[in-house]
């Protein structure tokens, strides 16, 4: 052992370069593990803590058709209609975790409305054959009604601004305990608790009734009251709402998905004059006959939002009338950062592997031949082949060893600093992306949008906890000590090929 | 004869050595061949992004809402607007030397459009202007191809030369060939003649589903030169792009096409169309270089292996080619038993790795391409939707297509193309300096020098 401690230091050509060799490559793999560990770690918990919102609309499929008077107008093809089946598609995919949706506008007229005090005074009248006078004013031919199933909706579903909405709800409401008025037509009621729509639509705008009520609308009444159907529907106010100068969103009251629907049916029974007087259409469906604007989804698997894309268009929300788009450009931008740095550890790694592998074994062949003398002179002292060969691979062992428990604590004690260091980089890698736009970005004039963008973006990916440190599974210690025990094998195989030799045919 | 027995010989007597030496030229063939095949793909990236106007200026419109859809780019962003409006802007610059453009519109002609019974309309074709058909991203693409006859060119539009080009369903449902004379509507209700000059079919496999106009239907376009479309009814157009004599008037002309709110009042700005491509280049350049670098560096280390091995090889070997020497053997002799030796080491290394690399080049090729494709800027990244779902697919089928054929034959034959001159230069330069030397000097050197 002695002798072959002092071989090691009288040969340092042969073995610094083993031991270099050894050294560098198990610091770069313990270091490119640790990298790209790290980033495994970090994209596991951004797939788990990020959660996608999809959005399901209508595309326009705009034309322009011809029309008698030699003018153009613009017409959109796309017939379809976001109703209850196509909820049914996206509730049938188990990766789309919740549901929520805007419905479309539907308006009807404004002297459908009344309160229910009112109702009660037109029922009297009614019931006296006297006349009936209201003094409400509301200003409006048509109330327009917007539906909902989340507050934060709200903006969109009446086309505003989120910062030019003012929401003021009635004490202990919400929005699912009954719709929001337009402040204008709730104080123009007279600030109600709850409202009817009501049956007793007259001809001509207006809620002043100063004439008696006509007979038809009297017989109608009486009618009315045998029908198993409620003549009147009582809407409960949750609260009303300010939009700024928007004078389109002031006549809309914005209710639940229930009272969209109910109201809906309501209108329907009162708004024509045939209806109320002849027939009543059962099961009135506002998902059918109206739509949805908007449906927005979320879903916990942010990495397959393509592939439940492809089967929500397969299942028949197809391309060419819908658009699904999902938000991930967040977790796309953290994602790829993520995937590059691990990619590029990975290549090293294999890189590291690969020409370790390969250096070390030609190096050792190259200085097992090299003291090809040795082993002769050895064999002629008369020591075995056994010995001999045993003894290289002590030595050989002995340095590939000793490199590598050098290369694991240089990698355990410059190791954090190290990853800290490229974690620092591909941070600022990260942030050099907002600062350095192409000129095809820069000259767009909304060009801040795509920088808000992207400095959202880099935000996000700063949040996330991608603090790589060093941090290697005992497996891989034991994989390079096998290593270093299959390479002393070869050492040993190496010189006792030579030393079974003849040294008569040695040069054979 | 001998000669080549004795290098067959010495290979399988040693055979250790001679498994140590393949075994390293096909770790350096295989890695050759994958940087090669690296360096090919990006080539077929960038190609995709090739375009013969890089010094013309396109016309972007920006139709992103930045109210409720901050940073979604619209799909239809390179729509560039109505096409007589966007015609205007030549009246107005004479220093406008060129354009080209994708301009479209209904129309009718003396052929049978296919009309399928889902269709609502009485069968429609859309008239297609362009300068050069490959300027089209689905000819580009390969997703429509020429089966028979030429595509429109540059001349076609300059010379305002009246031929189509129609799909292959169209022509073979008309009975129509290359040669044959159809007439087309012009929008003063004149037919026109136009020869056909090509068919074009059409590879990709497309939904029908929900398609209700018939000239939607891609059996129905009809492809001409751009200059038709002074004539005919036009409704919209892509990829305007303009060339002008003082690149420095651009800005003059993009006030203007503002001003007049020629793309329906949303901003539009005019870009370098090599800009534009340089933009999309700029991720697959880095890794173009990168892998040109490591074939050289493959390149130096397959020289280095070489270079050490023969030497060593043959210093190990002196005595025995002294004793050959002296045994009246010519140099000769030696030198094609130890090129015959190299031959076999090298095919041995050699062979296993081209079938591997046949086996699996073409899915790391595509997985290659893909992910190539996938890793775009971080500006030029875009959130899912249904649509770029769809041009996945697409793209895939594309990338399945450029690959295909002798893509991996081609690079192996690339990567082999520069090792096997290095590889036999080595081999010569090392053993150059053994054969030279006398019998007598090689018997009596000492080992180790």
């Amino acid at each position: 052992m002695k002798a072959s401690l002092k071989n090691i230091i009288r040969l340092p050509n042969v073995f610094v370069t083993v031991f270099l060799v050894v050294f560098l490559c198990t610091v770069l793999i313990l270091l490119c593990i640790s990298v790209y560990r790290s980033c495994l770690s970090a994209e596991e918990t951004l797939n788990q803590t990020t959660v996608v919102t999809m959005e399901l609309t209508l595309k326009e499929r705009l034309t322009r058709v011809e029309t008698e008077d030699g003018g153009y107008e613009i017409v959109d093809l796309n017939h379809k209609l976001l109703d209850g089946q196509v909820l049914e598609l996206l509730r049938a995919e188990s990766r789309i975790s919740e549901l929520h949706y805007i419905c479309n506008t539907f308006f009807f007229p404004a002297d459908l409305l009344c309160t229910e005090a009112e109702y009660a005074d037109l029922q009297a009248a009614a019931a006296e054959g006297g006349s009936f006078s209201r003094d409400t004013q509301l200003g409006l031919y048509e109330v327009g009604v917007a539906g909902c199933t989340r507050e934060d909706l709200l903006p969109e579903t009446l086309g505003v601004p989120k910062e030019d909405l003012t929401v003021t709800y009635l004490a202990g409401n919400g929005l699912e305990d009954g719709v929001l008025l337009p402040k204008k037509l709730y104080h123009g009621l007279g600030r109600p608790e709850a409202f009817l729509i009501g049956w007793y639509k007259a001809e001509g705008y207006g809620f002043r009734f100063d004439a008696p009520l006509p007979d038809y609308l009297l017989a109608h009444f009486e009618e009315l009251k045998g029908k198993p159907a409620p003549p009147a529907l009582s809407v409960p106010v949750c609260g009303y709402y300010t939009c700024g100068e928007d004078d389109q969103a002031a006549t809309v009251m914005v209710a639940n998905e229930k009272y969209w629907q109910s109201i809906y049916g309501a209108q329907d029974y009162y708004t024509l004059q045939e209806n109320r007087q002849t027939f009543v259409r059962p099961d009135v469906d506002a998902f059918g006959e109206v739509g949805l604007a908007k449906i927005r989804m979320t879903t916990a698997y942010p990495g397959e939002v393509a592939s439940i894309i492809g089967g929500l268009m397969d299942a028949g929300l197809g391309g060419d009338d819908y658009l699904i788009t999902a938000s991930d450009y967040e977790y796309k931008f953290v994602l790829a950062q993520m995937e590059s740095m691990g990619n590029f550890s990975l290549v090293i790694l294999c890189a590291a592997v690969l020409f370790g592998l390969l250096l070390l074994a030609v190096f050792l062949a190259y200085a097992v031949r090299k003291r090809q003398r040795e082993i002769y002179i050895l064999r002629a002292l008369g020591y075995g082949e056994h010995g001999i060969a045993l003894s290289f691979a002590f030595e050989f062992g002995t340095v590939i060893l000793g490199a590598l428990v050098c290369g694991v604590a240089a990698a355990y004690l410059f190791g954090n600093g190290i990853c800290g260091m490229i974690s620092q980089r591909a941070m600022e890698n990260a942030r050099s992306a907002v600062e350095n736009l192409s000129p095809v970005a820069q000259s767009m004039a909304n060009s801040e949008t795509l920088r808000d963008q992207l400095e959202s973006a880099v935000d996000r990916y700063l949040e996330t906890d991608l603090s790589l440190a060093y941090g290697v599974p005992f497996p891989i210690y034991g994989i390079l000590l096998g290593t270093a025990a299959v390479f002393s094998i070869y050492a040993y195989g190496l010189t006792r090929g030579i030393a079974k030799r003849n040294m008569m045919q040695k040069e054979g | 004869m001998n000669a080549v027995k004795y290098g067959w010989k010495s290979f399988s007597r040693r055979g250790k050595s001679s498994f140590l030496f393949a075994a390293l030229i096909f770790q350096v063939v295989a890695a050759l061949t994958l940087s090669v095949i690296v360096v090919e793909v990006c080539g077929i990236y960038k190609a995709r992004n090739e375009n013969p106007y890089g010094d013309y200026y396109r016309l972007l419109v920006d139709r992103r809402n930045p109210v409720f859809n901050a940073g979604h780019q619209a799909m239809d962003k390179m729509y560039a607007g109505w096409w007589p409006r966007l015609q205007k802007i030549h009246q107005y610059f004479l220093d406008i030397t060129d354009y080209t453009a994708e301009a479209y519109g209904q129309a009718e002609t003396s052929l049978q459009p296919y009309l399928p019974s889902w269709c609502d309309d009485q069968g429609y074709f859309l008239l297609y202007g362009v300068t050069d058909c490959m300027e089209v991203s689905a000819f580009a693409k390969g997703e429509l191809t020429l089966t028979e006859g030429r595509l429109l060119t540059e001349r076609d539009r300059r010379e305002d030369t009246r031929v189509c080009l129609l799909s292959k369903d169209i022509a073979s449902a008309n009975r129509v060939s290359i040669g044959d004379v159809i007439e087309i509507e012009m929008k003063d209700e004149t037919m026109e003649e136009y020869t056909v000059v090509g068919i074009y079919e059409d590879h990709v496999r497309r939904s029908n589903l929900n398609v209700t106009l018939s000239y939607d239907l891609p059996e129905n376009r009809i492809f001409v030169p751009l200059s038709t479309f002074d004539r005919a009814y036009s409704s919209g157009c892509y990829n305007y792009q303009i060339k002008l004599s003082d690149d420095a008037l651009i800005g003059e002309v993009e006030a203007l096409v503002n001003k007049y709110g020629m793309c329906e009042g949303y901003p539009a700005y005019f870009i370098k169309v090599s800009d534009l491509y340089e933009t999309n280049n700029r991720g697959v350049r880095s890794l173009e270089k990168a892998f040109t670098i490591v074939r050289w560096v493959f390149m130096a280390v397959a020289t280095l292996l070489i270079v050490v091995y023969v030497r060593s090889a043959a210093v190990s070997r002196r005595k025995e080619y002294g004793v050959l020497l002296a045994t009246g053997h010519s140099k000769g002799f030696l030198a094609v038993g130890f090129f015959v030796e190299l031959f076999c080491c090298i095919a041995a290394g050699g062979l296993p790795s081209v079938g591997l690399l046949m086996l699996l080049g073409k899915p790391a090729a595509t997985a290659l391409l893909t992910a190539t494709a996938g890793n775009v800027s971080a500006e030029a990244l875009a959130v899912t939707t249904s649509d770029t779902v769809g041009g996945m697919l697409l793209e895939a089928e594309a990338f399945d297509t450029a690959i295909g054929g002798g893509f991996i034959g081609a690079c192996m034959g690339n990567a082999l193309g520069i090792f096997l001159p290095v590889a036999v230069l080595s081999v010569i330069v090392s053993l150059w300096s053994i054969l030279r030397a006398k019998p007598m000097q090689l018997l009596s050197r000492q080992e180790g020098i």
